[in-house]
């Protein structure tokens, strides 16, 4: 009960700090505003050229159906085909520069004018799956059209070199036997069509790039603020020394660890509210603004754990501050060096994945990365529990090398 | 008469500076007990070891029979601690304050309600209980935060130097307030203070304390009468033997010696004490009188008889804080 009624005297305390209050609620949902603002007025001040870009490896260069393959889907209209050679494109395909990859194989042409069926392999590797399936159906339209193209230009050319080779044969290149080329050509196309496309789709998301930022910003505040709430913790222990309660409940009869336990809990309380407000305004409120509602994943019971263990972590890391940080400038000084620097290499500022791989690793080092990898994991990718073990973990053994270390350093006296 | 407190040999040192060096002393039920001394004698630290808000290096102590080094969450539950600075949450109201102290010392639903309005009545100031601390002034925070510390009726209560920076009408407030808790719910009250008036009107016994040692403990009166009749300070060109010896013959006079050093004043807290002290250019005599006006009027006839030019004067009343300066050379306050 001690500890019940510590923390309800912190609570009470907080809530009637309205400065503190804005900075916990009201600022995380500014910063979402005006990351995604930002993010979004970036993107729309470039020339937009709206086509879906496909990367194409042509091993059938001088082929004339290879040639007229590539013309098509440009002019289909909503793809812009860019041929690369072999090797680039696998490089930028490996290191997520591009996300859709046509390989023409080696004789391709010779093939479908030989009749011959003939495979295009069509790499997508984006989780996109709207846009995945616009590509598709462009990509295997364009085929069907080439492959039919194919085959009634063959299917001419046989008419022509029988009626050259038996001139008597007047009914060789005929209305009605054209005619009937044709429709034979067009059941042969969508039956068995000469050129099939091969989809190769990955099992794991790989590009973030293609995240819009109302997904990127949720998640990533949420975390970058959530740990902010660290340093109210070790404000609300330093003021209470400063006052002089604190020696007061040093006289009282309650445990060191109850005294400890009953200055965390209204932080991890706060953490969860602040999480519970956040999600609530990415869901009912920021849709009203345009941005893709956020939704709360494939595994709930896994988003509350997450949510848990990340205020779990953040309240050790307050205790953690409150027992190494002596006076107010250190408080501040420390705050800025472990969570300002720690949110910058841990990606809730930045995403990680546009930090370079040197800072990309640095940032496991921090528990705001397995945070932001644990949300992004459940609420964008839509995975589940056991997809986000190592970020719980993670979290878990942060907050428990936290905690040893500020009971050890705690200054009780 | 039960002893409620028993203090044993208490010694606190931080790294070489003993802040408390050896005190003992016991305090009986229902008394007012004072604590005398300068900034930096060790009073605090002494009620800090008491109330188990710091551990001591060596010796014990028992409150109501529970040693503080085995069984303090016992002694916790019967002492309060009123501390000397103002330990409230200035953004909440009173009456919050004293129910969240109240629910610390394990009072809840009817006894607590009933303790809170006591205390508030007690220190009359029921009628702005719900406002913010932050609102009163300095005055009526001091006796929050005394009632903070006997919400739940604890047998001793420390009361560490309550009235710093008290109005005149606050501070005679507060007095009123700890002789109605003694005389009338028979609390014990442990009472530290540099002020010798509050410590003179309120305990019954005094202990004086410096560089954290005890030099003297007794009541008030017999405190005071260790200067006897009172202590004329004296400063003349020379002095030798035969004049100690002739000052201290005469009629109402007790004991001439020279006073060593000149008076310096105590060290801030955690400072060494001075050892040179710019020496006047005339010897100081202290006379210990059975009579101050009697031997006055001998003093200066023999003097004036002699020849002897009087470069200073000065006469220590009978009260504590002379008593502090005979036994230490010091200024109680500076």
């Amino acid at each position: 009960m001690d500890i019940v009624s510590i923390a309800r005297k912190d609570m009470l305390i907080l809530f009637k700090d309205r400065s503190t209050l804005l900075q916990l609620f009201l600022l995380p949902l500014v910063f979402i505003v005006l990351y995604v603002g930002i993010g979004t007025a970036a993107q729309s001040g470039e020339e937009e050229d709206l086509r879906i870009p496909v990367a194409v490896v042509n091993l059938d260069p001088t082929g004339e159906i290879s040639q007229s393959f590539i013309d098509n889907l440009n002019g289909d209209g909503g793809i812009k085909a860019e041929v690369y050679d072999q090797s680039e494109a696998q490089e930028l395909l490996e290191a997520d520069e591009i996300s859709r990859l046509l390989t023409i194989p080696t004789g391709f042409s010779e093939d479908v004018l030989s009749g011959e069926s003939v495979a295009i392999l069509f790499e997508n590797d984006t989780p996109d799956d709207q846009e995945n399936q616009a590509v598709s159906l462009a990509v295997t339209g364009v085929a069907y059209d080439t492959s039919l193209q194919a085959n009634l230009l063959g299917s001419l050319e046989n008419m022509r070199q029988m009626q050259a080779a038996n001139p008597e044969a007047t009914d060789s290149l005929s209305a009605e036997k054209a005619m009937e080329q044709a429709r034979m050509q067009f059941e042969r196309a969508e039956t068995d069509p000469l050129i099939a496309v091969e989809q190769r789709n990955p099992s794991t998301f790989e590009d973030e790039e293609e995240l819009s930022f109302a997904e990127l910003a949720v998640p990533s505040m949420t975390v970058l603020f959530v740990f902010l709430t660290a340093q109210t913790m070790a404000q609300s222990v330093y003021d209470e020394k400063k006052v002089g309660s604190f020696r007061r409940l040093l006289a009282a009869p309650i445990s060191n660890a109850s005294l400890m336990s009953g200055k965390m809990l209204p932080n991890f309380l706060t953490v969860l509210l602040q999480v519970a407000v956040i999600f609530f305004a990415a869901i009912f409120i920021f849709p009203a603004l345009g941005w893709d509602k956020l939704t709360l994943g494939n595994d709930f019971l896994a988003l509350v754990l997450l949510v848990v263990a990340t205020a779990l972590c953040s309240t050790a890391l307050g205790a953690l501050i409150s027992a190494i940080a002596k006076t107010e400038a250190q408080i501040g000084g420390v705050s800025t060096v472990i969570l300002w620097v720690m949110a910058f290499i841990g990606g809730t500022i930045v995403p990680f994945f546009l930090l370079n791989d040197a800072l990309g690793s640095i940032g496991k080092l921090t528990p705001q990365f397995w945070a932001v990898t644990g949300f992004y994991d459940l609420l964008v990718r839509g995975q589940s529990l056991a997809d986000i073990t190592d970020s719980l973990a993670a979290l878990l053994g942060f907050g428990l090398i936290f905690l040893v270390i500020a009971i050890w350093r705690f200054d009780f006296e | 008469m039960t002893t409620i407190l028993e203090v044993d040999n208490l010694v606190k040192k931080y790294g070489d500076h003993a802040a408390v060096d050896g005190i003992s002393f016991e305090m009986e039920e229902g008394e007012v007990f004072g604590f005398l001394g300068p900034n930096g004698a060790g009073k605090t630290t002494t009620i800090s070891m008491l109330t188990g808000i710091t551990k001591p290096t060596e010796g014990t102590a028992r409150i109501g029979g529970h040693d503080i080094t085995t069984e303090l969450d016992e002694a916790k539950k019967i002492n309060g601690l009123v501390p000397q600075d103002l330990a409230l949450y200035p953004t909440l109201s009173a009456r919050a304050n004293l129910r969240f102290f109240g629910r610390i010392y394990g009072l809840y639903g009817k006894d607590l309600n009933e303790r809170v309005e006591d205390v508030l009545r007690i220190v009359a100031l029921t009628e702005r209980a719900d406002e913010p601390i932050e609102k009163y002034s300095g005055g009526m925070k001091r006796r929050i935060n005394i009632a903070a510390g006997m919400v739940h009726q604890p047998r001793l209560l420390f009361l560490d130097e309550p009235t710093v920076g008290v109005d005149p009408q606050s501070r005679n407030h507060i007095f009123e307030s700890v002789l109605r808790l003694n005389r009338d719910r028979g609390m014990s009250i442990l009472y530290t203070s540099h002020y010798m008036d509050e410590v003179e009107r309120l305990c019954t016994r005094v202990a004086i304390v410096d560089q954290g040692k005890i030099i003297a403990m007794d009541t008030v009166d017999n405190l005071v009468a260790i200067l006897g009749g009172g202590v004329v300070l004296v400063g003349v060109d020379k002095v030798d033997e035969r004049l100690l010896n002739e000052l201290t013959a005469l009629t109402a006079v007790y004991r001439a010696t020279i006073v060593p050093v000149a008076f310096a004043p105590p060290p801030a807290e955690g400072e060494e004490p001075k050892e040179v002290i710019d020496s006047p250019t005339f010897t100081v005599i202290k006379i210990e009188t059975e009579d101050s006006r009697d031997a006055i009027v001998n003093i200066f006839t023999y003097l004036s008889d002699n020849d002897i030019t009087v470069r200073s004067l000065e006469i220590l009343e009978s009260n504590l804080e002379n008593v502090f300066l005979h036994l230490t050379g010091k200024k109680l306050r500076e």
